[in-house]
């Protein structure tokens, strides 16, 4: 999708914004100068309470809605000057999906790879890995209008997955799997990033992030209040205390 | 619960818009009334309404506006509606549109270039309106082979079809687009809810007075409400049919404008196509946001577009995975319960067609059919009239015109069965009957002649058919939901019939002959025609009123 004759972006980080911020109707500040910096093959959380700016910040990575200020990069690409290939390199999972309900599984899974140009044998192989992984072989002739939340979440997780992109942006990723689903997405996860790619999640659910991510950044009314790598908060926190402590304790400082 | 309901479905801004559309429809009809339909059946009572509209056109045509040629005023409507369309394009008045929610996800994050999703769109409507048009022409088969029986007047029956048909669609679209843009200005001004209440009671008010006053004298003008013409014209139809006399506009108008019938009808079709594409290519709220998102790109580069920053198709280059979202468009489009409507529609139309065609030596001799059938068709009548409630009551078209949530609200809450599957009822009636019924009094007014102004009654069931095909393909109608999904096709197919029957009711006992014998059923069908759906509207009124004040 980037061109032959592309110069090599492996040392651009992988996402990247400056001054991004985004003002709702009809003065709702929802992101506030928010500076992120995440580089390649990383797994980022961002965590915040409700109505902090999660959502509208994915969605604004994702190229779904247009920031008031600031700019976005994703893989060294401007989002809003260059777009096309942006998104060629991100893959996004919202937080609350809406699929194509008359579409049935394996038309949507082709339909996603088509769109992305995935190529045939690439396709039949990693939809065959990821159905397989999910436990959707039995599903793929449904409707996706007949999916059960959790079951559609694994759906579209797989329509990520089957592009192979180099980031993924996923909005709460957990909400709605059961236990095996969750557990089968975090495996994934954390084999993607391995292989080089980028993840990014919003999440409630501290111990997640604490499990399975490299670094987070809270977020508080739009405005990034933390950021630190898990490591660097272990050390620093010591082992008695966790992400919840140190996530509560830094906005109750605020 | 009773909260849920009043802050979800009782919305004050949408009830009121819905009651001022209802108005406002209503009060153009009026209008139209009197100064496009009203002719044949003033008599030697119209001196007055006969002058002011003499007037009128006499004016238009002094001023060289239209010429001398009627036709012009046809040309001056259609370019009225073209002006609106483009009015509504360039204002942008959200309307829903093609996209789908999903698209917003899974194409605009994907590297797909503007003109893409543009042109799969665009490429998306056009086998609708084709089919709506297809829709059209079948419906009015049968009434086209009777005239070019009797008449040869197929090209003006066709012309004024169609025209009535898309002029409808056009009131319709205007109610549409000013419901979502009203209803968007109120809820961001809810400050003013006060002056909101005043124009709300003044407009219920007015709504009732056209609607109730019969008669009214104005500066020695005599003006007749539709009520009272509406009463007229079925009382003329049921007792005698020799009230009505022809038209004697009705040769000259014909000679004037029949040449240029073909240019006129193709300039309809593939203009009202054209605009009404674009208008709902440049008013899809997705779509906007896309142009938004571009035209900021363009700025950023430090152009300035202007107004052709809307366009900004022109300006992209791409790889194209046009084919792709086309496909996906086909199979989506080609699911959704809208098509088991039409395809029912179509066959229906054509047992229809079939059945006056195969009886039309015994409708134009008025030979009546034995009158044991009679009491046959009077309990299958009275059946499907009870019937449908139950059957509607598993419908999962949404009532509420839209409004999304409703049926699991109500499920949740204590509304009694009885009173939604009421309201349901009569809102479903409401709209295609509000509809049919110019349609069905202009076809026969216009041609004024008793004998026409039965089978213009039988059009009625395929101008409700058309009218909410045209609801269907415009809107939203129908909820989205899996569950809603199932439901509908089945919900439609059923009411298909019904509303057939009841509107084809009154002339089935015509054609039958048994109409002085059985006069009581006629009377009781037309009864669902015209104060029946009166009635309805002022229901209504009375419904939202008393929401809106529950809500306030």
């Amino acid at each position: 999708m980037t061109g032959a004759m592309e110069p090599s972006r492996n040392n651009v980080p992988a996402i990247e914004t400056f001054q991004l911020s985004k003002i709702f109707h009809p003065d709702i500040l929802a992101v506030n100068r928010l500076n992120l910096k995440i580089q390649q093959g990383v797994v980022h959380a961002l965590v915040g309470p409700n109505g902090a700016g999660k959502t509208t910040t994915l969605r604004l990575l994702a190229g779904l809605s247009r920031p008031n200020r600031g700019s976005i990069f994703i893989m060294g690409y401007d989002m809003l000057r260059e777009s096309w290939q942006a998104k060629a390199h991100l893959g996004f999972l919202p937080d609350t999906p809406a699929a194509y309900e008359t579409l049935r599984v394996d038309e949507f899974l082709r339909f996603i790879a088509s769109l992305y140009q995935v190529p045939k044998t690439d396709f039949e192989e990693r939809r065959e890995q990821y159905v397989q992984r999910f436990d959707m072989a039995g599903y793929v002739n449904k409707y996706l209008g007949e999916l059960s939340r959790g079951m559609l979440q694994r759906t579209l997780l797989c329509g990520l997955l089957i592009r192979n992109p180099k980031i993924l942006v996923m909005d709460e990723p957990l909400y709605g799997l059961d236990p095996e689903g969750g557990y089968v997405l975090k495996r994934i996860i954390r084999e993607v990033a391995q292989n080089g790619t980028t993840v990014l999640i919003s999440t409630h659910i501290l111990s997640v992030a604490e499990e399975i991510c490299d670094e987070f950044t809270i977020i508080s009314e739009g405005v990034k209040v933390a950021s630190e790598s898990v490591r660097d908060l272990r050390e620093k926190v010591g082992s008695g205390n966790n992400l919840e402590d140190y996530y509560i304790n830094t906005l109750q400082g605020r | 619960m009773w909260n849920n309901l009043r802050i979800s479905i009782r919305r004050p801004a949408f009830i009121m818009i819905q009651a001022l559309s209802i108005a406002i429809i209503l009060l153009i009809f009026w209008f139209l009334w009197f100064f496009m339909i009203n002719e044949s059946l003033m008599l030697g009572y119209n001196t007055g309404i006969e002058t002011v509209r003499n007037m009128i056109y006499s004016l238009l045509q002094e001023s060289g506006f239209f010429g001398e040629n009627a036709i012009w005023l046809v040309f001056a409507l259609i370019a009225l509606i073209v002006a609106h369309q483009i009015i509504k394009a360039l204002v942008g008045v959200p309307i829903g549109g093609e996209s789908e929610p999903a698209d917003v996800d899974t194409l605009f994050s994907a590297p797909m270039r503007g003109y893409v999703f543009f042109t799969a769109k665009y490429f998306r409507t056009i086998p609708r309106r084709l089919l709506i048009y297809f829709y059209v022409i079948i419906a009015i088969l049968p009434i086209v082979w009777f005239f070019i029986q009797d008449y040869a007047l197929s090209y003006d029956m066709i012309l004024l079809i169609i025209l009535l048909v898309f002029l409808l669609g056009e009131i319709g679209s205007v109610a549409t687009s000013g419901l979502y843009f009203m209803r968007k200005f109120v809820s961001q001004h809810r400050q003013f809810r006060r002056y909101y209440r005043i124009v709300f009671f003044v407009a219920v008010a007015l709504g009732t007075f056209v609607l109730l006053t019969p008669i009214l004298v104005v500066g020695g003008v005599v003006f007749y409400g539709p009520l009272y013409n509406l009463a007229r014209l079925f009382i003329a139809m049921v007792f005698s049919g020799h009230w009505l006399v022809p038209n004697p506009h009705v040769p000259v108008f014909i000679t004037l404008y029949y040449p240029a019938l073909p240019w006129l009808i193709g300039g309809l079709l593939f203009g009202y196509l054209f605009v009404l594409e674009v208008a709902q290519f440049l008013s899809d709220r997705i779509t906007i946001d896309l142009y938004e998102e571009i035209s900021a790109v363009t700025r950023r580069r430090g152009l300035s577009l202007g107004w052709l920053s809307r366009f900004p198709v022109l300006f992209e280059r791409a790889k194209s995975p046009l084919t792709t979202v086309l496909r996906k468009d086909f199979i989506t489009g080609f699911r959704k319960p809208g098509k088991a409507f039409y395809l029912v529609g179509l066959i229906a139309n054509f047992v229809f067609a079939l059945f006056l065609i195969t009886l039309q030596p015994t409708l134009i001799t008025a030979i009546p059919l034995p009158s044991q059938l009679v009491p046959t068709l009077g309990s299958l009548y009275i059946i499907l009239i009870i019937v449908i409630v139950p059957l509607l009551s598993i419908n999962a078209s949404d009532p509420f015109q839209g409004e999304r949530g409703t049926i699991y609200l109500i499920r949740l809450s204590q509304v009694r069965p009885f009173w939604f599957t009421f309201i349901k009822y009569l809102q479903l009636l409401l709209t295609p009957f509000l509809l049919a019924i110019p349609v069905t009094i202009y076809f026969a007014l216009f041609l004024g002649n008793p004998h026409l102004l039965i089978m213009a009654v039988a059009i009625l069931p395929h101008a409700v058919l058309i009218s909410t095909a045209i609801g269907v393909a415009l809107g939203s109608r129908y909820p989205s939901t899996p569950s809603g999904k199932k439901e509908t096709p089945v919900a439609l197919i059923i009411t298909y019939p019904v509303i057939s029957w009841t509107a084809m009711s009154p002339v089935l006992f015509i054609f039958l002959g048994v109409a002085p014998s059985s006069l009581t059923w006629v009377l009781l069908g037309s009864l669902f025609i015209s104060p029946y759906t009166l009635g309805l509207v002022l229901f209504l009124l009375g419904w939202s009123a008393h929401s809106y004040l529950r809500q306030e």
